[in-house]
């Protein structure tokens, strides 16, 4: 069981530049400015924008609630950094270790067929 | 096919629609400043994955590194085409609340089915493409069959898919078809030429979010306006019996167009959604992507949750729309397909719209990556790595990955200009295909449980099964046989095509060797592999079987939900 690997210098670069690019930072950071940019003009919605949404300040809900979600997501990236890749998962191709970490039913060199 | 100018019911969120004219949507600078953002973020998420992108599995499978929850949404997702949302509310609109069993008897139990039974098999073997399954477990020709069928019918649905959304846009926007063909597809292949299927799946999971913001105003409003479901069903109530009511009419000498509760138990659920959702490389690929076992396993059970709550955001508007917006689906009146968009334009204020409409840009634009992403793998590896370069260095193998990307996304275009002019041609193409669904399927299941099917067994299965599908096509269309509907007829032909197709198996392989266990491995019931991390019992939340279970479960709540209100 490998779930301590040695990263190739490679393989560490591309776990930092994952841990900046995390998805959930995109996500957040877009939900944010999206609720920015659509509660201040829920703020000061018109009576024209109000009837037209059937009477409901969609603009303002919709808009803080969006702000809300990008501010959970970011706080989500802080709160849960991503983890160290474990075992072969993050190697650049499986084939590079997979014995250490897998079960077989039969040892035969053909259970890892490849290319 | 039931009216001229409404999509196709399909499960493959595959397209038929015909340009329209008649809503212009009414934007505001904000609206298109929101817009603009998200496809710089689009971009950007490109440019920042492309670093990380050092190998083909990088480009290919996401570098196999993805959680779960990423992995699930962005199932869900790749289904979650805009075809699919204005499809399926335009199938509201017109047929009522049936067009729930297209989710929670056609849909649902396929993903549980995938996550708890057949995913150990694709994510245990470690095989990098359906096809390669196909081609462990059988043999070339079983393999050559479905990876060619699946190229072709890729590049195809892409193309029909720009064409589609492009017409759309034209009608919404005001955009010239030519212009808004070339701009998506080319925004496609930049996102994916950079990040490959990370690219891909990224932006899939932020379009779902942007979506929800979009659809959930308009289900507010709906529901505001028309007394909840029980009130908008009272409603509707003239509409004729089964327009709220899922299974009135299902019985075997029922008229309920959706069909009967046989065709629509094994051929719409058992046959057809079974071979969409577990063997569509474009929905597998993404729990293909997923870190470990387990979380490749939960990838489709947790999309399955989202799928059985959709339909209350896109048909239940759409029924609702038969109400507030007059005219629609008459003579005159906007057609089905913009039921959506017209309660989105009349209904939603400056800023929601925009995020609304972006959602549903952003959705065309993932529909048309998820098969781009999934052909370029197939391409790459089942055809050019297998049969014609063999043996080559890995970053070779990548760089035919981008140039593959580069020339799908061209042939994409050309087949929607041609589709743009022969639409009749395309439609024909994409039922032609969709004959070869039910048999794939077939040739996964057998071979999965049945360890002694022969290795020629499966590409005689995926053969005859879809020529006994198409032949009765083929007699629907001659009025030899008939059936209450076209769906109707969709169904017997998977459930004759399948029954078929498995006879076929049976005597090809009386007449052909098993192959070896030491060949099996990790392939059929009984040899699975599993990744010793997570082999361990894992918490009852993080488990298929408990999760499953769970999904299943909602489907029947909504359904008694729906049948009371």
């Amino acid at each position: 069981m490998a779930d301590k690997v040695e990263l190739t210098p490679e393989e560490a670069r591309n776990w930092r530049l994952a841990k900046l690019f995390d998805l959930r930072s995109f996500i957040g950071a877009l939900f944010v400015v999206f609720g920015i940019l659509v509660t201040i003009p829920g703020l000061a919605a018109s009576k024209a924008m109000i009837d037209k949404a059937a009477g409901i300040n969609l603009a303002l809900w919709i808009g803080l609630i969006m702000l809300i979600m990008g501010v959970l997501f970011l706080a989500w990236v802080l709160l849960r950094r991503p983890r160290r890749p474990a075992g072969p998962a993050r190697s650049s191709e499986h084939k590079a270790r997979p014995a250490t970490s897998r079960v077989c039913v039969f040892e035969s060199p053909e259970v890892f067929h490849d290319d | 096919m039931t009216s001229a100018g409404t999509m196709t019911i399909t499960l493959a969120g595959t397209a038929r629609v015909e340009a329209a004219a008649g809503l212009r949507l009414s934007l505001s600078g904000l609206d298109v400043v929101l817009i603009v953002i998200y496809f710089a973020f689009v971009l950007g998420i490109g440019f920042a994955l492309r670093r990380v992108i050092a190998t083909s599995t990088d480009f290919f499978l996401s570098g196999r590194s993805l959680p779960a929850w990423v992995t699930g949404i962005a199932y869900i997702s790749a289904n979650l085409g805009a075809i699919e949302i204005l499809g399926m509310s335009a199938s509201g609109a017109q047929y009522g609340i049936s067009i729930v069993h297209y989710y929670w008897i056609g849909a649902v139990p396929a993903m549980v089915f995938l996550g708890v039974v057949m995913m150990p098999f694709y994510y245990g073997s470690r095989v990098r493409s359906v096809p390669e399954y196909l081609l462990r477990r059988y043999d070339r020709k079983t393999h050559l069959v479905n990876a060619i069928i699946f190229v072709l019918a890729s590049v195809l649905i892409a193309g029909v898919n720009l064409y589609a959304l492009s017409a759309v846009l034209e009608a919404l926007l005001g955009i010239p078809l030519a212009v808004a063909i070339v701009v998506s597809a080319l925004f496609v292949l930049s996102y994916i030429m950079l990040g490959g299927l990370s690219s891909a799946i990224y932006n899939e999971v932020m379009q779902f979010f942007v979506i929800l913001a979009g659809l959930i105003p308009v289900v507010i409003i709906a529901m505001k306006l028309t007394g909840g479901i029980g009130g908008l069903f009272a409603k509707l109530s003239t509409s004729g019996p089964y327009f709220t009511s899922a299974w009135t009419g299902t019985g075997l000498g029922g008229h309920s167009p959706i069909g009967d509760w046989v065709s629509l138990v094994f051929g719409l659920s058992f046959c057809l959604s079974f071979g969409y959702w577990t063997t569509n490389f474009a929905e597998v690929q993404r729990a293909m992507s997923a870190k470990d076992d387990n979380a490749a396993r939960l990838t489709p059970i947790i999309a399955a949750f989202p799928k059985a709550l959709i339909p209350l955001g896109i048909v239940i508007p759409g029924m609702a729309a038969v109400l507030l917006i007059p005219g629609l689906g008459e003579g005159g009146g906007l057609e089905y397909n913009y039921a959506i968009p017209a309660l989105m334009n009349k209904y939603l204020p400056t800023g929601v719209l925009g995020v609304a409409l972006t959602g549903l840009l952003a959705a065309f634009m993932a529909g048309m990556a998820a098969n781009v992403s999934s052909f370029n793998a197939v391409w790459t590896y089942d055809i050019w790595q297998d049969y014609i370069r063999p043996g080559r260095p890995d970053s070779y193998y990548l760089r035919v990955g981008r140039v593959t990307t580069v020339v799908g996304v061209f042939i994409g275009i050309l087949t929607a200009f041609i589709a743009a002019g022969y639409t009749n041609i395309a439609n024909y193409l994409q039922t032609l295909f969709s004959f070869f669904n039910v048999p794939i399927f077939l040739a996964f299941i057998v071979g999965m449980l049945w360890r002694k099917a022969g290795r020629g067994s499966g590409f005689w299965g995926m053969v005859v099964g879809a020529l006994v599908a198409f032949g009765t096509w083929l007699l629907y269309q001659a009025h030899v046989l008939s059936f209450r509907s076209d769906l109707a007829e969709t169904q017997w032909g998977a459930i004759f095509g399948f029954v078929a197709g498995f006879v076929a198996m049976l005597i090809a392989t009386l007449f052909d060797k098993p192959k070896p266990l030491s060949e099996l491995n990790g392939l059929v019931v009984g040899l699975q592999q599993r990744d010793v991390q997570t082999a361990a019992p894992v918490r009852w939340y993080r488990s298929p079987v408990v999760l499953g279970f769970g999904a299943l479960l909602l489907c029947a709540l909504l359904y008694l939900y729906i049948a009371v209100v």
